[in-house]
């Protein structure tokens, strides 16, 4: 009696064929075949009702994986113009793909780690005027641009050197216009205006939308609104837009008349914006000009900015530093001075780096280059007269 | 052209639409050769470079052409002799000289598919006069049908051109596209999330091997890196299989299987018949079955029988482990394949002598045995796997990190939680499939393949187009 298996349990079943049983549920006793028309509906509905939990659930997993608290307590929603912080206030900030921030305010309301008083014997003091990227928007204060050309300039000038930050984030650009008289009673050495295409845009976002915009109430803003909430949605932004061309498609194809002040000649509502900038500039340029105080407008990028600066090119039709060259335009007419910073970020292998992905202002790494920049700029045109006779040209 | 990638997808359903669009079988013959040379194109963009994969197959079809003309089938053994040489020559086999090779770069891709389905031609068109006449379109449809070109799976030609000869059809049911959509999603959820984390994994995991790690910490890496990739692999070439397969659904093609959950197995013959079936299927035909004949043939003694069995599989399953690759890594993962289901065969043989037939049976149908040797056969493959992953560098690299105790820990620990895991998976399955309504495992109904279908396509779309993640390659797209 051969106690040898039998070979053919060796190898697959029907291997002669080649052809194995068909998938199970196409053999599995839909017998007979017959398709309920109900399953027409049904399926369809099972699907789309499986999507909706699974982003449900995703939405819940991403929530509690990327806590997020954007909301800063220390804030004081006033009018457009009274934004600002609570006095000696602390707050504690964070964006879902940054870092938790603490916010500490001195006795005036300004993020800085200086007190407001009067200014020190033999102290160089600069006052930062803005928003968001004026603020270093959830960055950790000590990486801040204006933390680090403090330290900077302190080390440099080998003498005291303290800025009084002003930025708020949320200020409209003439919410940062009327602050200029409190920013003078400073008695600042320097002040700086930090403008972004944001601030402008916001200053005037109760007029007319552009032809072919929707009413806000709609239900597409609604469901598109909600979109925006949604931590899921924010954390798979922040994985996609890592490509860097795909976010630029992205941002301007979904971005109207947001996006317009990258794509000149300007339409007739950025004209009307960059002439209310102009006379707001105006009034500021006067009355800092008969202290004696210089002004200097530095326009900051936003993440789309920097990553055009590289990848123009490929986009026709847009141009990165055409907003900066028309602050540039408005800023000498006014004789205020302009730092350029957008040469600092051109060049860079993965500007993404530099920004909060998703969110699109800079993080400290931004921060940081922006801080650079503006201290080349101010030793290359002696805008702190005192400290650059001391310490001659600056460099890296 | 990746299979898992939407541009595949993309390129199957205008050939499938066409495909179906006409009634004739010239119609549908010339369709699926223009979606195939289109396939192929992909991958170079020079035409001199298709040159010796055009020639491979000229050769091919007047061996074919050869074998059924009666004055010309003399040539069988020059011609299967060339046919092979040829295709060693051209995959630049290690032990050929180097100065005999082409100098410039051409494409290989399906070269061993190929070669496997022109074998099968030439040996059935000799052994049979009455073996059909294969029109030179109908070659060339079943040697590099997109579908299967990269990487199988290895069709006979009869059976092929049962499916696409046949003159009138009916239409595309929705039970044939249900069942190439679920094929399609799981396939892609299989290569694009689960061999993409898989094989992160083992990257992970071989970064943080070294020998300065704590002790328990080496050994549950070398576990990671060791059990990882047969995972991986697994996931791969089924999830390319199940994309095939469902793509084909929608040509009325039903390719056959190449996986039936081999690592359900509980000994590594059993494995074999679970794991790239359709070439374990053309080995037995081709390679075990005239071997064994030949053998038992020449045998003196009936004793010698189950010894020859034994033999003829060592050689079988060797060459299954030395066709993966041209390097000497690739002879001992030969060796390890051949002395593994050769071993087994007489293993099982000498235990049943001694223990008798009924006690043997005993023996194999206890839980714990089988659960055991379920667990072994899963530690068996995953090492004999290092030769066909790694380098002997690295091979050195990883034994020296672990050492020799940590060598033999992580092979113990393998063997242990693969019994452990195996064991529950296969009960869960068990359960799982159990729980039936109207007389149909739950799991199998359409509502539920439908939730499932849908979650494993919002995962993968997720990986793929917002986490912009790279489709990992096909492992066998190398071979």
């Amino acid at each position: 009696m051969s106690v040898v298996p039998p070979v053919d349990a060796l190898f697959p079943k029907r291997s002669d064929a080649g052809v194995s049983e068909p998938h199970s549920r196409g053999a599995s006793g839909e017998s007979p075949r017959k398709f309920p028309r109900r399953d027409y509906l049904i399926l369809p509905l099972l699907s789309l009702s499986t999507i909706l939990i699974m982003a449900g659930i995703g939405e819940i997993a991403a929530r509690l994986l990327w806590t997020e608290q954007q909301s800063n307590s220390c804030l004081v929603y006033g009018s457009a113009e009274g934004t600002r912080y609570k006095p000696n206030c602390v707050s504690v900030t964070k964006l879902a793909e940054g870092p938790w921030v603490t916010n500490k305010y001195n006795e005036c309301g300004y993020r800085s780690s200086a007190p407001c008083g009067p200014k020190p014997l033999g102290a160089i003091r600069i006052v930062v005027l803005g928003s968001s990227n004026a603020d270093g928007f959830m960055v950790p204060y000590e990486e801040t641009f204006a933390a680090i050309i403090e330290q900077t300039l302190s080390n440099r000038c080998e003498r005291s050197v303290e800025v009084q930050n002003l930025g708020v984030t949320g200020l409209l650009i003439s919410g940062a216009a009327s602050r200029t008289e409190e920013a003078l009673a400073l008695k600042p050495d320097v002040i700086f205006l930090v403008v972004t295409p944001n601030d402008l845009l916001r200053n005037f976002m109760n007029e007319p939308r552009p032809a072919g915009g929707r009413a806000e109430t709609s239900l597409i803003d609604r469901f598109v609104g909600g979109m925006e909430a949604s931590r899921a949605v924010a954390i798979t932004r922040h994985y996609l837009y890592r490509d860097q061309e795909l976010y630029l498609r992205i941002f301007l194809k979904s971005h109207g008349d947001d996006a317009d002040y990258l794509r000149p000649p300007f339409t007739s509502i950025w004209e009307k914006r960059f002439q209310e900038f102009d006379s707001l500039l105006t009034a500021m340029a006067a009355k800092a000009q008969s202290q004696g105080v210089p002004l200097v407008v530095i326009s900051s990028l936003y993440r789309q900015q920097a990553a055009l600066l590289d990848a123009a090119n490929d986009f026709p039709g847009t141009d990165p530093e055409a907003f900066e060259r028309e602050i540039s335009r408005i800023a000498s007419k006014h004789d205020v001075l302009n730092f350029d910073v957008t040469g600092d970020f051109r060049g860079i292998a993965h500007t993404e780096n530099l920004f909060y992905v998703a969110n699109g202002h800079m993080n400290a790494g931004g921060q940081a280059l922006l801080a650079r920049s503006v201290v080349r700029q101010i030793f290359a045109n002696h805008v702190l007269r005192a400290c650059t006779q001391l310490s001659g040209p600056y460099s890296d | 052209m990746n299979t898992a990638s939407f541009s595949f997808l993309a390129l199957a359903l205008i050939a499938a639409s066409a495909y179906n669009a006409g009634k004739s079988i010239a119609w549908r013959q010339w369709t699926l050769l223009a979606a195939s040379i289109c396939f192929l194109s992909t991958f170079s963009r020079s035409l001199v470079g298709f040159l010796p994969l055009i020639g491979f197959l000229v050769l091919g079809f007047i061996g074919l052409r050869a074998m059924q003309w009666p004055s010309t089938r003399k040539f069988y053994v020059p011609f299967l002799i060339l046919t092979v040489g040829v295709f060693v020559w051209l995959k630049k086999y290690t032990f050929l000289p180097s100065l005999s090779f082409l100098r410039y770069a051409y494409v290989t891709i399906g070269l061993s598919y190929m070669l496997f389905r022109v074998l099968h031609l030439l040996i059935e068109a000799h052994a049979s006069p009455s073996f059909q006449k294969v029109s030179f379109v109908s070659y060339l449809n079943y040697t590099l049908n997109f579908m299967t070109l990269v990487s199988g799976p290895i069709d006979r030609y009869e059976h092929f051109a049962e499916e696409q000869l046949v003159p009138c059809r009916a239409p595309l049911s929705i039970f044939e596209a249900g069942e190439g959509i679920h094929r399609i999603v799981v396939g892609f959820f299989k290569v694009v999330v689960l061999s993409w984390l898989l094989i992160g994994l083992q990257k992970e995991s071989l970064d943080a091997l070294s020998a300065g790690q704590v002790a328990r910490m080496r050994i549950f890496t070398g576990v990671a890196i060791a059990v990882s990739y047969p995972l991986y692999l697994y996931a791969n070439f089924s999830g390319y299989t199940d994309i095939v397969v469902g793509v084909g659904r929608f040509f009325h093609f039903r390719l056959p299987e190449n996986f039936d959950r081999p690592f359900a197995a509980d000994n590594l013959m059993s494995f074999w018949s679970r794991w790239h079936m359709t070439l374990s299927a053309w080995l037995k035909r081709y390679v075990y079955d005239p071997l064994l004949l030949n053998m038992m043939r020449q045998a003196s003694s009936r004793a010698w029988e189950p010894y020859i069995g034994g033999f003829a599989l060592f050689v079988t399953f060797f060459l299954v482990g030395v066709w993966h690759g041209r390097t000497s890594e690739f002879l001992v993962f030969g060796l390890s394949q051949g002395v593994g289901v050769g071993g087994n065969q007489m293993y099982q043989i000498l235990l049943a002598k001694r223990l008798g037939r009924a006690r043997y049976r005993t023996l194999t149908s206890n839980y714990f045995y089988s659960q055991l040797s379920r667990g072994l056969t899963f530690a068996y493959f995953t090492f004999s796997l290092f030769w066909f992953w790694s380098t002997w560098k690295q091979i050195g690299a990883i034994g020296h990190a672990l050492g020799a105790s940590g060598v033999l820990s992580v092979m113990l620990l393998t063997f242990l939680g693969s019994t452990i895991v195996l064991s529950t998976v296969e009960a869960a399955r068990n359960w799982v499939l159990s729980i039936k309504r109207d007389g149909k495992a739950a799991l199998q109904r359409r509502y539920v393949l439908t939730v499932v279908d849908t979650a494993l396509m919002v995962v993968s779309l997720w990986v793929v187009v917002l986490l912009n993640v790279p489709t990992p390659e096909i492992v066998y797209k190398a071979f």
